[in-house]
């Protein structure tokens, strides 16, 4: 082939060019034919495959094998949502507080400025107080019979912050501050709103009360007379 | 030995056409012989081993023989069996790089840097073609493989620039582009012995 396929602008790679020609003409082994003939009629088709590393067990199963215990220390050491209960992440519960009428010796103090009712209990039993604001739009501590609230115990946190609550005891201030002596923590509670038919229904029983002792005290009145 | 001669006579195209008709073995050992030793000196220049350049065109001929049916005559049979010889020496060439990897071992081509270098080699010894040949191998095996194989191609196929676009599925304008790198990274690698 005596054609000069090269152009001008390849001049500058013409010695190498004419090496890159001139390299050795590298052939196929003699029985090249013979073998790829024996290939095709032993239909021995698969490419020839150059040697591979063999799979090696070991090496696949040592890190499986960490993975899947990582897997099973995570699911055995998974904290169980029933064995403890985190009071900061919990909502907290719902208390209602029963009235009282037929309780034990209850001295009720009204203050008819404010309209507050505040009942002082004489004694450590499970809270039959009413610590009601008669004003609809505050709210109204109702304990469940289930959390029985003791007043050494509780404390109505926002009126401690604001200095309102008047201890009665230490224990109160302890619930707050924590130190010694500290009662068990029975947790966080919310004061529910109180609708107004609650308020209604309490108030016509704060005025029964107050009805019945105005007439005890009007009887005692005139059995002295007598 | 008639119908041999007649076969021998006819053109690449008309031959692998007579194999895809009739299945005549005869046409597909000509074509065999006819391409056996371009590839070989392709596979080998590009993939750089023996023994692996032999596998790897024995594969293009069974690929043939296998295929035969997925030749279009619109195309020319050297173009086409050019490209299947060129898929499998890169994936060859892949095959290597993963298992260089994973080597610990320092490549032939990294010893043979020291080669090159003039100080090593006396003035006289240079001029050597076999060890000029050796190095010129060993530089155009560190040449990028796009590059590479289009200087293969063009310079020692001697195929024209449109056989090139057409195996490597490329435009002209980049096969030239990348014909200029190649040559260029090789007469840089090679600056010892160009340079006088």
């Amino acid at each position: 082939m005596g054609i000069n396929i090269y152009n001008d602008e390849e001049k500058q790679f013409s010695k190498l060019i004419k090496d890159l020609k001139e390299l050795p003409k590298v052939e196929a082994p003699d029985n090249f034919e013979f073998q790829l003939m024996t290939r095709i009629q032993n239909k021995n088709f698969g490419e020839n495959p150059l040697p591979r590393e063999k799979f090696n067990l070991v090496k696949f199963f040592a890190p499986s094998a960490v993975v899947v215990t990582v897997i099973i220390l995570f699911f055995v050491f998974l904290p169980k949502d029933e064995q403890f209960e985190d009071p900061l992440m919990s909502d907290p519960q719902q208390i209602v507080s029963q009235s009282t009428s037929e309780s034990d010796a209850i001295s009720n103090k009204v203050d008819n400025n404010s309209g507050r009712l505040a009942a002082i209990p004489q004694t450590n039993a499970p809270s039959q107080t009413l610590n009601a604001d008669v004003n609809p739009n505050d709210a109204v501590v109702k304990p469940s019979s289930k959390y029985p609230i003791f007043n050494s115990r509780s404390v109505a946190v926002d009126e401690y912050i604001n200095g309102e609550n008047k201890r009665k005891n230490t224990f109160q201030g302890n619930v707050v501050k924590g130190g010694e002596n500290v009662p068990e923590f029975d947790g966080f509670f919310i004061r529910e709103e109180a609708d107004k038919n609650t308020i209604e229904r309490y108030r016509a029983m704060i005025d029964s009360v107050k009805k019945a002792q105005a007439k005890a005290d009007s009887l005692k009145r005139a059995k002295r007379a007598e | 030995m008639a119908l041999n001669r007649n076969l021998t006579e006819l053109t690449d195209e008309e031959l692998i056409k007579e194999f895809q008709v009739s299945n005549t073995l005869d046409a597909y050992e000509i074509l065999v012989k006819r391409y056996k030793d371009p590839l070989m000196n392709f596979v080998f220049r590009f993939v750089g081993d023996r023994d692996a350049c032999t596998d790897i065109v024995q594969d293009t001929m069974i690929k043939f023989y296998l295929n035969k049916d997925s030749y279009r005559e619109f195309a020319k049979f050297s173009t086409w069996i050019y490209t299947i010889a060129g898929n499998l020496a890169k994936n060859e060439l892949k095959r290597r790089k993963r298992r260089n990897l994973f080597s610990i071992d320092n490549s032939d081509d990294e010893r043979s840097i020291q080669i090159e270098d003039k100080s090593f080699l006396a003035p006289d010894r240079s001029a050597d073609s076999e060890i000029k040949n050796e190095m010129i191998q060993r530089a155009l095996l560190r040449v990028k493989p796009v590059y590479r194989e289009v200087v293969i191609l063009r310079d020692i196929q001697a195929l024209s620039y449109e056989e090139i676009a057409e195996i490597t599925k490329l435009s002209i304008g980049t096969v030239k582009s990348r014909i200029n790198r190649g040559r260029t990274q090789l007469q840089k690698l090679l600056k010892n012995i160009y340079n006088e």
